[in-house]
Order: C-alpha cells, then sequence, then structure tokens
C-alpha cells in the first residue's frame, strides 16, 4: 500500500485529472446523440467517457514509463521485484483514470435518477476495461521504446487506433458502446474477452519491462513479457468483433402494461414511464382502424413480444412510435402464402401498404402520406391519397376491402 | 554464518572480463574496496547487489544461494544499495524517495515511516524531507542515496563510491555513519579514496584488474608499502604496492 500511495500521489495523472474531467463530461453530455432520461441510454452514454481517457492514458503512461527508464533508476530497482513495481505504477495511474471515469459516471447517472430501472453496470466496466488496457498499452510502449516524444506519439498513435481502425461498435477495441435497443445488452462474452485482453495488457505491461535487455538476471522476467506481449496481440486478433457478439439479446423481464386503444400495452421495465406516450398512440391507432381491424390484445415493446414485427419502438421517436404500433396491427392480420404466385403475392403486399398508409395517415390526422421510401412501383400511393379526401364511410369501406385482401385465405 | 559468500566469482561487462575470479567472505562489519577506475569495483559490487548474474562461480548472501528466484528474492530483502550513479525520477521528494525504496526492499509496511525518517535525519536531510530530488544539489542527492540504501537497516548495504559530491564536514559524518551501522550490519563501500576506508573499515581489499590483490586490516596494507611507492602517507603507498601484488582469496573471516 506504501507504494501504490507513493506512486498515486506522484502520479502525473493527478495534474490531468481535472482537465480529462472536463473532456470527457463534455464527451457524455455535449458529443453525440441526445440520451438523457433511462437508465439503458444513459449507460450507454457513460462510455464516451472513456474516449479521452484512454487517448490520455495512453500517452500519459508512455510518458512515464519511458521517463523513468530514461532516468536511469532501472538500475537502484533492479534488485526488486520489477513486475510488482510496474503494477503498483499502473495501478496509480489506473486509479486516477478511473476515478476521474467513474465521476463522470456518476454525472450522467445523476440525471437520470427518478427514471424507471437502474444503471446498466456492464457499460462502466466496458469503459474501464478500454481505459485500463489503453495505460497497459501505453506503459509497454513507454518502456519499448523510451524516448522525448514518446508520450506524444503514443497519444497521437493512440488517437489514431481507437479511432480509426477501432471506431465502429464492431471492432473487438470499441471505446464506445452505443445504445442500440432496449432489448441488447453487452454480451457477456464480449465484456469477458475485453476483461482477458486487459488482463494479458496488464501482465504484459509489468514484464515487458527488460524485454530489450539481456542481462543476466532477467532473462526469466525477458520471456515472460514477450509471452504476454504474444498472447494480447493474439487475444485481441482473436477476439469477437461482430455486432452479434459485442451485444446480446436481453432476457425478457415481466413488462409494465396498460390499456389502451381496446389493447394491453406493454413496455421493458425501464421504459415504465414513457408507456402512457405509448398507451396514447395505441389509442390513435384504434381509433384510425375502427371499423377496418380489431385491436390485437396486446401490443409489445420491441423484444419483449415473440410475435409479430417484433414489437414497437420507443426509442426513435414519436412518430416512429405510431409506426410501429400500426405495424403490429396490421402483422396480426396478414396472410403468408407459401405457394402464391408472384402476381398475387404483390397484390396482398400492395394492399398491406395501402392499408398502412392510410391508417398512419389517419392516426397521425394528416391528408400528407408517410413519406417512407418504397422498393418498387408505388402508384399505389395516389390511390391511397385519392381515398383519404372521400367521406369517412367511402374512406372505411375501401379500407376494409384493403384489409381483406390482405388476409384473404390462400 | 558470513553475510557475503563469494567463491570464484567471474563477472563480465557488455561482454568483456571484469571481475576474475574474486573469492571474499564478509560478517558484520565496514569493508572497504579500493582500487584504480576500471578495476571492476563497480561491477563487482553490482553482481554482489544483485543486479547482475555472474558469469560463475558462487554467491551465497546470509546464506541464501541466490541462482533460485526464491533464494535470491530473499536475500535482496535484507540488501540496501547504492549505486555508482543513479537517477530517480525527479519528482520524488526525498521523504518518498526514501520511503519507496524501503517499500521496494519490502521493508515491513508499518516501519517504512519510522525507517525512513530515521534514515534522512542520519544523512542530515531532515530540512530538505520534503524537497523533489530535482531542488538538491549534487552533494544531497548523493545524501538522499545513502539514505534509501540505510533505512531499515538491512543486513548487507553496498555503497558505491557514496562519499562522490559530499563535503568534508558530510565526509566526516558519513564516515561515523559507516562506524555506526557496521555495529549490526555488513556495510561495503567503495572507494578511490584511501583515507574514506582507513578510518572506517575494519577491513579492506584492494582490487585491480578484476582480482583482489590485498585483503586484510589497514594496518597490515599499511606495513605493506614499500619506500620507493608512489604515496603520500604510509596507507598509500602500501595500496600502491598492493596494485603490484599477486591476486589472492579471501577465507572469509570476522572483522
Amino acid at each position: 500500500m506504501t507504494g501504490f500511495l507513493i506512486e498515486f500521489r506522484r502520479s502525473p495523472m493527478r495534474w490531468a485529472a481535472l482537465p480529462l474531467f472536463a473532456a470527457s463530461v463534455a464527451m457524455v453530455f455535449f458529443v453525440g446523440g441526445s440520451w438523457q432520461g433511462s437508465w439503458p441510454e444513459t449507460s450507454a452514454a457513460t462510455t464516451r467517457a472513456a474516449v479521452p481517457l484512454m487517448i490520455a492514458g495512453v500517452g500519459l503512461a508512455a510518458q512515464q514509463a519511458s521517463r523513468l527508464r530514461r532516468s536511469g533508476s532501472d538500475l537502484l530497482l533492479a534488485a526488486r521485484p520489477l513486475p510488482q513495481v510496474e503494477l503498483t505504477r499502473l495501478a496509480a495511474d489506473a486509479a486516477w483514470l478511473s476515478l476521474v471515469y467513474l465521476l463522470c459516471t456518476v454525472a450522467a447517472w445523476a440525471t437520470a435518477v427518478g427514471a424507471p430501472g437502474g444503471p446498466w453496470l456492464e457499460y462502466p466496466v466496458f469503459g474501464l476495461s478500454g481505459i485500463v488496457f489503453a495505460l497497459a498499452l501505453g506503459h509497454v510502449l513507454g518502456r519499448l521504446a523510451p524516448t522525448r516524444f514518446t508520450g506524444a506519439v503514443a497519444a497521437i498513435g493512440g488517437f489514431l487506433l481507437f479511432s480509426l481502425v477501432f471506431s465502429t461498435n464492431f471492432s473487438p477495441l470499441a471505446y464506445t458502446a452505443f445504445y442500440h435497443a432496449i432489448d441488447v445488452r453487452l454480451s457477456s462474452v464480449h465484456l469477458t474477452w475485453r476483461l482477458v485482453v486487459m488482463a494479458l495488457a496488464l501482465a504484459a505491461a509489468c514484464t515487458v519491462g527488460r524485454l530489450l535487455e539481456t542481462g543476466g538476471r532477467r532473462v526469466a522476467t525477458s520471456g515472460t513479457g514477450a509471452f504476454f506481449s504474444a498472447a494480447t496481440l493474439i487475444a485481441v486478433a482473436a477476439m469477437p468483433g461482430s455486432g452479434s457478439l459485442l451485444l446480446a439479446d436481453r432476457e425478457a423481464e415481466e413488462p409494465v402494461c396498460a390499456p389502451g386503444g381496446g389493447s394491453s400495452v406493454c413496455v421493458w421495465p425501464e421504459h415504465a414511464d414513457r408507456l402512457p406516450e405509448a398507451v396514447e398512440a395505441a389509442g390513435k391507432v384504434a381509433r384510425a382502424a375502427e371499423g377496418v381491424l380489431p385491436p390485437p390484445a396486446r401490443y409489445s415493446e420491441h423484444g419483449l413480444g415473440d410475435g409479430g414485427t417484433g414489437g414497437f419502438t420507443l426509442d426513435h421517436g414519436s412518430r416512429d412510435l405510431l409506426h410501429t404500433l400500426l405495424l403490429e396491427l396490421t402483422d396480426a392480420h396478414k396472410t403468408w402464402c407459401e405457394d402464391e404466385s408472384e402476381k398475387d403475392l404483390q397484390n396482398r403486399v400492395n394492399a398491406g401498404l395501402r392499408l398502412e398508409a392510410w391508417l398512419e395517415a389517419r392516426a397521425t390526422r394528416s391528408a400528407e402520406l408517410p413519406s417512407y421510401d418504397y422498393a418498387g412501383d408505388v402508384s399505389w400511393q395516389q390511390e391511397v391519397r385519392d381515398v383519404l379526401t372521400l367521406p369517412e364511410p367511402r374512406q372505411v369501406e375501401t379500407a376494409t376491402t384493403w384489409a381483406e385482401e390482405m388476409r384473404a385465405p390462400c | 554464518m558470513l553475510i557475503v559468500d563469494v567463491k570464484a566469482l567471474h563477472q563480465g561487462y557488455r561482454g568483456k572480463p571484469v571481475v576474475r575470479g574474486v573469492s571474499l567472505g564478509l560478517g558484520a562489519g565496514a569493508f572497504g574496496l579500493l582500487g584504480p577506475n576500471g578495476a571492476g569495483k563497480s561491477t563487482l559490487l553490482r553482481s554482489l547487489a544483485t543486479v547482475s548474474a555472474p558469469t560463475s562461480g558462487t554467491l551465497r548472501l546470509f546464506g541464501h544461494d541466490v541462482r533460485t528466484r526464491k533464494e535470491l528474492r530473499a536475500a535482496r530483502r535484507g540488501i540496501g544499495y547504492l549505486p555508482q550513479s543513479f537517477a530517480h525520477p525527479a519528482d520524488f521528494t526525498v521523504t518518498d524517495f526514501v520511503r519507496h525504496c524501503a517499500w521496494l526492499r519490502e521493508v515491513p509496511r508499518r516501519d517504512i515511516p519510522r525507517s525512513a525518517s530515521e534514515a534522512i535525519e542520519q544523512v542530515e536531510l531532515q530540512s530538505q524531507a520534503g524537497t523533489p530530488l530535482r531542488k538538491l544539489s549534487g552533494g544531497m542527492r548523493r545524501r538522499a542515496g545513502i539514505a534509501q540504501a540505510i533505512a531499515g537497516r538491512p543486513a548487507l548495504i553496498i555503497l558505491d563510491e557514496p562519499t562522490t559530491g559530499l563535503d568534508p564536514h558530510q565526509r566526516v559524518r558519513f564516515r561515523e555513519l559507516v562506524r555506526e551501522l557496521a555495529r549490526d550490519s555488513c556495510v561495503l563501500l567503495s572507494t578511490h579514496l584511501v583515507e574514506d576506508v582507513a578510518h572506517t573499515c575494519a577491513r579492506m581489499g584492494v582490487l585491480y584488474e578484476g582480482t583482489l590483490r590485498f585483503v586484510g586490516p589497514p594496518a597490515e596494507l599499511q606495513a605493506l608499502g614499500t619506500a620507493d611507492a608512489p604515496g603520500d602517507t604510509p596507507l598509500e603507498r602500501g595500496y600502491a604496492t598492493a596494485l603490484g601484488a599477486p591476486p589472492v582469496q579471501d577465507r572469509g573471516g570476522a572483522q
């Protein structure tokens, strides 16, 4: 503990902590899309704080390791267990950066207090593992190439590495994890792999110090350093990098439900405060479809149900909510025939499209059709526009015809 | 039991043989190692401090054969080492530096603050305890280096050119300190300056071209001196005469 406290007190991170905190808070609150309001989105947004911390971590750790090597104090330390010394130094730097990261996380979480549910803890773990990896990487670079400019070069290299090579959410070392949808969480496989890579990188950083030296006492340590360095590279290369592994479907939980539009409208617990919004939208859909299609027994948010189009979504605005509810409604009445001719199938599809466009226009009380990009022949849209100008009974009559065509038996 | 037990130790530096078959046995007390530049003093001390492994020969410290990692680590806990030249990150304060080195030597945690304070006091750096190393003069930095080597009173204290940069008052004070430390520990110090060892060490050795040419008490070295040997004092003449003597093998013994 003595060594840790001394290193913690003298770590250069102590000077960098305040500006890094400001940069990290700015990244979380002002860069990227809006996220306030729900725990899942807030939790994912906190990973943005790791961006400046990882870049600075690579540079500062490299500079410190390089400076120590150039200072010649290795001779004084040479009689001591080097991995222990290295680990203590890294732990002190990691403690500073983790502190900054956790403060940013707490600041973001504070905005979500009162929202249903709770923080998704895998996101801070995701961010912290990235920060520790970056520190270890910087330390290795500083040890292997101890020059006056190692820190700056490592920071620039780290920026390029993390922002270009590992820039997407599908990269094995993505440094931010974006919020995707309420029904997916960070994959435990991916998270475990990240933690393994982090541990290997730390082990490499603690043992690589003498990699380039061949002095008798350090041969064993050199071999260990080479082993852990190679293992880290292999682990990064072999790391699951596809989106399907970064994210995993979430286990359905007991939903929060309320009646709306003659149906039961159900959402994920974290969206309980947005249930009235969904209920109101379900009411609009039901009123628009009155006399044409009966409401389903239940509307489920995306990921909660096991049928229909997969559920409605609340994450992309009220128009999208309405649209996905409509699709849920019509999908429950669609018939799909295996051996249908292409022409009959097209007619059936077009009938559904007409009905959905008409329902959406009515639900939004607009004479305009939704401006979605439809592939193929879109002449049916004019027909819908014409129908929207007819008196109410005629509109319902026509829409009922489309509904019949859509759900006609095979 | 001998604290340092070296037999037929050979040690190279950058591929060249520097220490050639040194045998030496040391118990508690002060032992001064004299020799001209390039004689191999620092290389020998690095070996004894376990910084570098001997090319051949055996080295036992406190009875530990330092060839195995476990024994090596156990031995290192008992070694305080001041290299001939060293630099520590300059932002360390004197106190943190000494505490850090004590921690590196695995001095028990609860003893570190007291040990560090004592060591700093012994080298008379109390007034600079909170000063970063970069703000110290060369002599003060040397004293901080001595403080880190003696903190926690290790059983073996190896000081390579400890008096370099010290003013006359500090050199006198240093000799007193070595005499005090030598009551319980083995203090092994190297120097070019005959008078440094003459006043502090019960035994001394003369190393020349990688081999020991003399091992014994200062009086014996003094008696060795011939009238035509260069030097201003009998001891210096003895030292100069020893440089031309054939290699000797120390059997080890009380100091």
